[in-house]
Formats: C-alpha cells, sequence, structure tokens
C-alpha cells in the first residue's frame, strides 16, 4: 500500500482544496502513514485499506466531475469501502487516533495541533497559547 | 504510627480558601500546618502533564486514590467521585429517582460521583477537585462581586415561593465586606472594569479589563436596545453584554502570572497560569517558611473536647495515603493539634468531615443541626444559536463577557435572578464541538470541498449563552454520610438535591431572555419562546425532546434540554447570628467551639449569582485578620 496514495485519497475526501483552508494547503505525509498504520489495525474497517486504495487508482486520474462522482459511487457508497474513508476523514479533521470498535474516540496527542478543524473555524488548538488580545478581532485569514 | 506536631493554626485544605489563609498567616508569622487530600505540591510539571492529558481525553486531571471507593480500584471510573476529571452524569429522566448505591442503579454507568447523587431529586451536576489548588484549577477565571441586594434577599424582597422556602439574610452586609473584596481582587489579580448592579468600589480593579471576543461585540451589536420584559412584574431590563471581571492577567507579570494568551483552556486548565489558582498562594505560603504541607492526608475527624463546657477542638486526625505502581494503597493515621482549626476542604468536604466527628450526643458544630443542609448550585441552563453573521468562536479565553442585569430586580420577590456568562467556546459545552460537527456532517455522507465548506460554516457561527441561576435555601437538599466507604476507610458523602421553584422559575426567565438576545442574531424570526411552557402546577420541569429540535419558529437557536451544574457548591454551614439556625457567625467562626472555623462557600446563607471564588477569597482574608487578632490578643 503506498501512503502517497493514501495521501491522495485523503485530500480529495476532506475538500482540499478548499476555499476555508489556506491556499497550497497539503497533507502530511507522515502523519498520513501514521493513520493509515493504525486504521489497517482496525479489526473492522482496516482489512479494507488494500481495496480501497486498489479502487482510488482506478479512478484517481478521472476527470474531477467524473472522478467525484466514481468515489460517491464506489467508495462512499460502499458498505465496506464507505466507513473505512469515513475514518479516514474523521482522522484528519479532528485530529483522532483512529479506535477500536466500541471505544470512544479521543484526540491523539501527536496529531491533536494538526487537526483541520481548527483551520476551517479560524480557529486554533485548544490549550494552545496564542498572544494576548488576538480573540479581539476578526480571525487572520479570513477571505 | 500516630504522629502529631503543635502548630498555631490547622487548616483543612489547600484550595482558594485555605491557600490564601495559609499564605496571610504565614506573613504574619503564625505557625501553620496544613493538611492535603491530593498532592500538596503541583508544579509546572503536572501542569504541561494536564495539558497534554486534556488534549487526549479533554480531561486533565488524574484519578486520586483517596476519592475511590474501597473496591474495584482503577478498573470502573464509577468507583471516584468527586474528582476531575468526571464524566458528566447524561441527562437523565427529570426528577430522576436514583440510589446511587444500588449495583442495579440504571444510571450507575456513567453516575461516578455515587453518592453525590439525589436519592430523591435531580442529579448533581457538580464537581470539585481533591488536590492542592482545589477548584481554581478548572474555575473559569470570572472574579464578580456578590451584590448589595445579595446580602440581604430576605429584608428587600422576602421571596416566598408556594414550596415554602425562605431566604435568609446574611449576617454581615456588602458594605462590611468591600474592602475585603477590594484586597481580594489585589491577591488574586483581577482584570476589569466599571461598578456592576450597585455593587459600589473604593478601589479600582488591579488591571484594565480582559478585551471582549470579536463575538461578543457581534452579540452587543445585536443587542443594543433591546430589552427583556419580566413577566413577573411587567419591568423590562437591557440585555447587552459587558466586560466580565476576570482572574486572569490583562498585564504581564501582575503576582508574577504571565498576560493571557488566549489559549481557550480556561476551563479545564490554563497552560500557563495566566489565570490564577490557588497553586500560587499554595507557594507564596511556603515561601513564608511558617507553613507546612501535609499531601496526601486525608482528615476525617475533628476531636472536640466534651469534657469542658466551651467543647474546643483539641486535634484533626487524618489518614496519610501512598499508592504502589499497582495502585494498593496503604495509609497511615494521624493527628496534627494546634490552636486554631480551619476547615477550608470545599462545601460538600467541609460537611462530610463535620458530620464524621461525634460530639456528645451530636456532631461538632451542628446544635442547629444545619450542617451538611441547604446544598446549593448555581443551575445552568444552555441556550445556543446558529447565528445570520460569523462569531468565530473557540479563540481567547472561554468567556469574557456577561449579562449582568438581571442579577437583581424586584422580581426576586417570585424567582430567583440569574447571570448570563456569554461563551467564547462555541457549542463546545452543548454540543461537544468542534468534534461533533464533522463526525455529524460525514455522518450525513457529506465529503470533499462541500465538507470542508460546511464544517466552516457550521463552527464559524456558533454561539452560545448559559445562565446561572439563583436558589433558595432548603434544608432538605443536603449533604449526608454515605453507608459507602472509600478507599480509606473513610465515610463517602451522599447528595441529596434538587432544583426548587425559586430556581426553576428562574431559569424559565433567563432561559426566555436568551432566546429574546439570540432573535436579533439568526437568519429567520423568532416566535417568542416561553419556557414556563414546560413548567407544571407545581414548578417540574417537564421533560420535552422537542426542545433539542430548536425553538419554535428558529431551527437555528437551541435550548439544552435539563440543566447543569456551575461547580459552585454551597450553604452546607451557613452564617448567621442565631446559633439555632446557623453553623457559623459572620466571622465563619463556628457556634459552640470558639477554636473551630470554616471557610468556603459553604457558609453562604444565600447564594446570589456571583461566582463565588473572589467572595470565598473576600471571607477568608476577612477571616484571616480574624485569626491574627485572636492568636496575638
Amino acid at each position: 500500500m503506498n501512503v502517497d496514495d493514501f495521501v491522495s485519497l485523503s485530500e480529495l475526501l476532506v475538500g482540499i482544496p478548499s476555499p476555508v483552508l489556506p491556499a497550497g494547503t497539503t497533507l502530511d505525509p507522515k502523519l498520513a502513514q501514521v493513520y493509515m498504520d493504525q486504521l489497517c489495525t482496525w479489526s473492522v474497517q482496516g482489512p479494507f485499506m488494500e481495496q480501497l486504495l486498489a479502487t482510488w487508482n482506478e479512478i484517481k486520474d478521472q476527470p474531477p466531475d467524473l472522478r467525484n462522482a466514481s468515489v460517491s459511487a464506489l467508495i462512499m457508497n460502499d458498505p465496506n469501502l464507505g466507513p473505512l474513508a469515513r475514518q479516514i476523514i474523521l482522522a484528519w479533521y479532528n485530529g483522532f487516533h483512529p479506535w477500536s470498535e466500541g471505544q470512544q474516540p479521543t484526540p491523539d496527542p501527536a496529531n491533536y495541533s494538526q487537526a483541520l478543524v481548527w483551520v476551517v473555524a479560524y480557529a486554533h488548538p485548544i490549550a494552545v497559547p496564542l498572544r494576548f488580545d488576538y480573540w479581539n478581532t476578526i480571525p487572520p485569514g479570513v477571505r | 504510627m500516630s504522629e502529631s506536631r503543635d502548630c498555631d493554626v490547622v487548616i483543612v485544605g489547600a484550595g482558594v480558601a485555605g491557600a490564601i489563609l495559609a499564605w496571610r498567616l504565614g506573613t504574619m508569622g503564625v505557625k501553620v500546618i496544613v493538611l492535603e487530600a491530593g498532592p500538596g505540591k503541583q508544579g509546572p510539571d503536572a501542569r504541561a502533564s494536564y495539558i497534554d492529558n486534556f488534549k487526549v481525553s479533554g480531561n486533565p486531571y488524574p484519578l486520586r486514590p483517596a476519592a475511590l471507593k474501597n473496591y474495584d480500584l482503577f478498573t470502573n471510573s464509577s468507583n471516584y467521585y468527586q474528582q476531575e476529571p468526571q464524566p458528566r452524569p447524561k441527562q437523565g429522566p427529570m426528577g430522576a429517582v436514583t440510589d446511587a448505591d444500588d449495583p442495579d442503579d440504571p444510571f450507575g454507568e456513567y453516575n461516578i460521583i455515587s453518592s453525590a447523587v439525589s436519592r430523591k431529586g435531580d442529579w448533581f451536576q457538580t464537581n470539585y477537585e481533591r488536590q492542592a489548588g482545589g477548584a481554581t484549577w478548572h474555575w473559569l477565571g470570572n472574579a464578580i462581586r456578590l451584590l448589595p441586594t445579595d446580602f440581604k434577599l430576605r429584608s428587600t424582597y422576602d421571596p416566598r415561593p408556594p414550596d415554602g422556602a425562605r431566604a435568609y439574610d446574611w449576617p454581615l452586609s456588602y458594605d462590611d465586606l468591600e474592602p475585603w473584596y477590594g484586597k481580594a481582587e489585589q491577591t488574586i489579580g483581577v482584570a476589569g472594569t466599571g461598578e456592576i448592579m450597585g455593587a459600589w468600589r473604593s478601589t479600582p480593579y488591579p488591571m484594565p479589563p480582559i478585551p471582549q471576543s470579536y463575538s461578543d461585540l457581534k452579540m452587543c451589536d445585536a443587542t443594543e436596545g433591546v430589552k427583556f420584559v419580566d413577566r413577573w412584574t411587567d419591568v423590562s431590563y437591557p440585555v447587552v453584554p459587558q466586560p466580565s471581571p476576570q482572574g486572569r492577567n490583562s498585564v504581564d507579570g501582575y503576582n508574577g502570572r504571565p498576560i493571557c494568551h488566549g489559549s481557550s483552556s480556561c476551563i479545564p486548565c490554563c497552560p500557563i497560569q495566566a489565570k490564577y489558582d490557588a497553586t500560587q498562594h499554595v507557594a507564596m505560603a511556603l515561601a513564608t517558611g511558617n507553613v507546612e504541607f501535609r499531601g496526601q492526608s486525608v482528615a476525617y475527624q475533628v476531636l472536640a473536647d466534651t469534657t469542658q463546657q466551651n467543647l474546643p477542638i483539641t486535634g484533626i486526625a487524618y489518614r496519610r495515603w501512598e499508592a504502589d505502581a499497582y495502585g494498593n494503597i496503604s495509609s497511615t493515621p494521624g493527628v496534627v493539634t494546634g490552636k486554631i482549626y480551619v476547615l477550608a476542604s470545599h462545601a460538600v468536604e467541609n460537611a462530610k468531615l463535620l458530620l464524621n466527628s461525634p460530639c456528645g450526643s451530636i456532631t461538632v458544630a451542628n446544635q442547629s443541626d444545619q450542617v451538611g443542609r441547604n446544598l446549593a448550585d448555581h443551575p445552568v441552563a444552555l441556550v445556543y444559536a446558529r447565528a445570520d453573521r460569523p462569531m468565530y468562536p473557540y479563540r481567547g479565553p472561554v468567556s469574557t463577557s456577561g449579562v449582568e442585569t438581571l442579577r437583581d430586580g424586584t422580581f426576586r420577590t417570585y424567582r430567583g435572578a440569574g447571570r448570563m456568562e456569554v461563551g467564547n467556546d462555541g457549542w463546545l459545552w452543548p454540543d461537544g464541538d468542534p468534534y461533533f460537527t464533522p463526525a455529524n456532517l460525514v455522518g450525513q455522507g457529506i465529503w470533499g470541498a462541500q465538507l470542508a465548506q460546511a464544517v466552516s460554516d457550521t463552527l464559524t457561527h456558533q454561539t452560545r449563552i448559559g445562565c446561572f441561576v439563583e436558589q433558595l435555601p432548603n434544608p432538605d437538599m443536603r449533604v449526608t454520610l454515605s453507608g459507602v466507604l472509600d478507599v480509606l476507610g473513610i465515610p463517602m458523602p451522599r447528595l441529596t438535591y434538587g432544583i426548587d421553584i425559586y430556581g426553576r422559575r428562574a431559569l424559565s426567565a433567563n432561559v426566555a431572555a436568551m432566546v429574546k438576545i439570540f432573535r436579533g442574531m439568526v437568519a429567520r424570526p423568532v416566535v417568542q419562546y416561553n419556557y414556563m411552557e414546560f413548567l407544571d402546577s407545581a414548578g417540574t420541569v417537564l421533560p420535552d425532546v422537542e426542545r433539542n429540535a430548536g425553538v419554535e419558529g428558529s431551527p437555528n437557536i437551541f435550548v439544552r434540554e435539563g440543566w447543569f451544574g456551575a461547580g459552585h457548591i454551597m450553604g452546607t454551614h451557613r452564617m448567621g447570628s442565631d446559633p439555632a439556625t446557623s453553623v457559623v457567625n459572620a466571622e465563619q467562626r463556628a457556634h459552640g467551639h470558639a477554636n473551630l472555623y470554616m471557610l468556603g462557600s459553604g457558609s453562604w446563607p444565600s447564594y446570589g449569582t456571583a461566582n463565588p471564588s473572589l467572595t470565598i477569597a473576600a471571607l477568608a482574608l476577612r477571616t484571616a485578620e480574624r485569626i491574627s487578632k485572636e492568636l496575638t490578643g
């Protein structure tokens, strides 16, 4: 399994590029390796990672409209691949350590600050100090 | 093996009251010993560890053996109590009847406070910490004075709700306490501006105010000229948020603390200690050279000499505990003796300790039978909205503004007052955001660029207000001793708690006021929403599942079903001039025991709507002077 495929699929799933993300936003390949490895250990959806990336490989070079339709039909609506794809999205957005069945999702301290949710909210990771008074004005980067 | 050591003053508990008292007495040359149930010292490493824990789990504080039941140690979170981290009980049916000691308790799965749940009342949804620094580790930082009328609620408004509850006046006035408020603001380090609702000031705030947030300013714009009409009196009130006095630094270096960096985690923990917490006074007390801290030392009995007419206190019995790497607990008993004894372990633990202390045919300081009674909180209702304009929450201190105008008025003859806290934390409190929204949208099948836009739109438009309302004292709401012992063999507290009609009416009125505020901030017009519709003739709030679907007429305003605890535990050893109806006098000295004092909001005979910490500190400073005079003649 190729982590580059995991990254390119992830970027499409989470919405890169987007007007609410800074121009040039990309996903960290090292973090992608962490997420991919952890999700592969997940007993229910993990075994489908290889099939997911193989499916992505078949459609990733299609024209954008056709590719998106293929992702919806072949991945998001697939009973096996869809849940795994959603786990990938949540891992990137919430910085979650992918969790085992029956356990509560919890952020991973290593991933916490890189969670996309802080970026699209024009906020910052909670409990990470910034500077005095920044909260008094509109966030930088708002277009 | 027992140990004993003479000192001038023994203090139980190193929270805001105990730590400030120890520091003040230490600076006067008074020899002090402090017993603290948790670790006695918490350094920078502990703070960093807490923050890492928070990022992983949302809960920063470790589980302390001293708060454990005597079985299943470390295997089940339901086996400890009254300590952060505390998983919040889920909303149960209103008026749920539950016996937490019952193994078949249907709520036991998520009721970890065990005996701290009402048998015949409502959930007691508040908590405290058993470690040096106490609840100031996780306090919001609002440092707000009580109002002059809060000290004389009965003589001013004489509320007489149909459940028969009555208000009580304090045996001291706002004017009596005002100089001590000024000293407390200096001691804590409070940033603020202006006089609030008649709470006059003889001294300025030591620091300029913390700037209001961007979302506060948007709400100020939307509420300009808006009036809330109280249905009980037909009096209208403006509802514009104003800057809150806060115990966090707007000046770098004041009291040795850094300026606030807006970490947005005041609750549960400030990562840089820009927000005051009582570990600051623990360190200052130790630096005097006159104060000894005994950490991991849980007081369990106040010893009284019943052979003497004035029933002097002769010692505090405690158990010092150790935990090995496997969670096995060992403890040794001890007794510490002094001339004066001060209980400063917060309202629940103070009452528990007293009720576990025999004194002839009764228990210590309980000739009035008021020890443990009149347990109260400031019940919280939340209203939150999706505004029609970006608010950009999740930035800055958790709250920087409040609506103060509904804290006093002639309506208090009929219903309780309320203070509104305007949140900068989006829908974190009611909905667990920002994590909930991505999961919710992904669960709806949204992905890709549409998802990014939807998450951004939802989170940036979130806004939230909470109201903290006033209850009346009720002797049936109380702390008693549970039959369940903690791991040290000490009885756990059992709490019986409910919200009286006065408080329920206050919730109703303040929810209506909060909805009124949001009417100017949502995309669609809102039909006037009357929370009283959810009260039956007895004043009981009825469960209403529709409420979470949005206020009638507006799908963008939400009232969180039920209520939350504020963390403001009050009233279990109330203050008064009559020993027949109160536990301590105006100086917080126990009736019937000349050398015993009790500090904290347990002393409050009525509760107002101010976050308690500043008043606790003011009263502690006042009592410190009283004790020093007593020792020095």
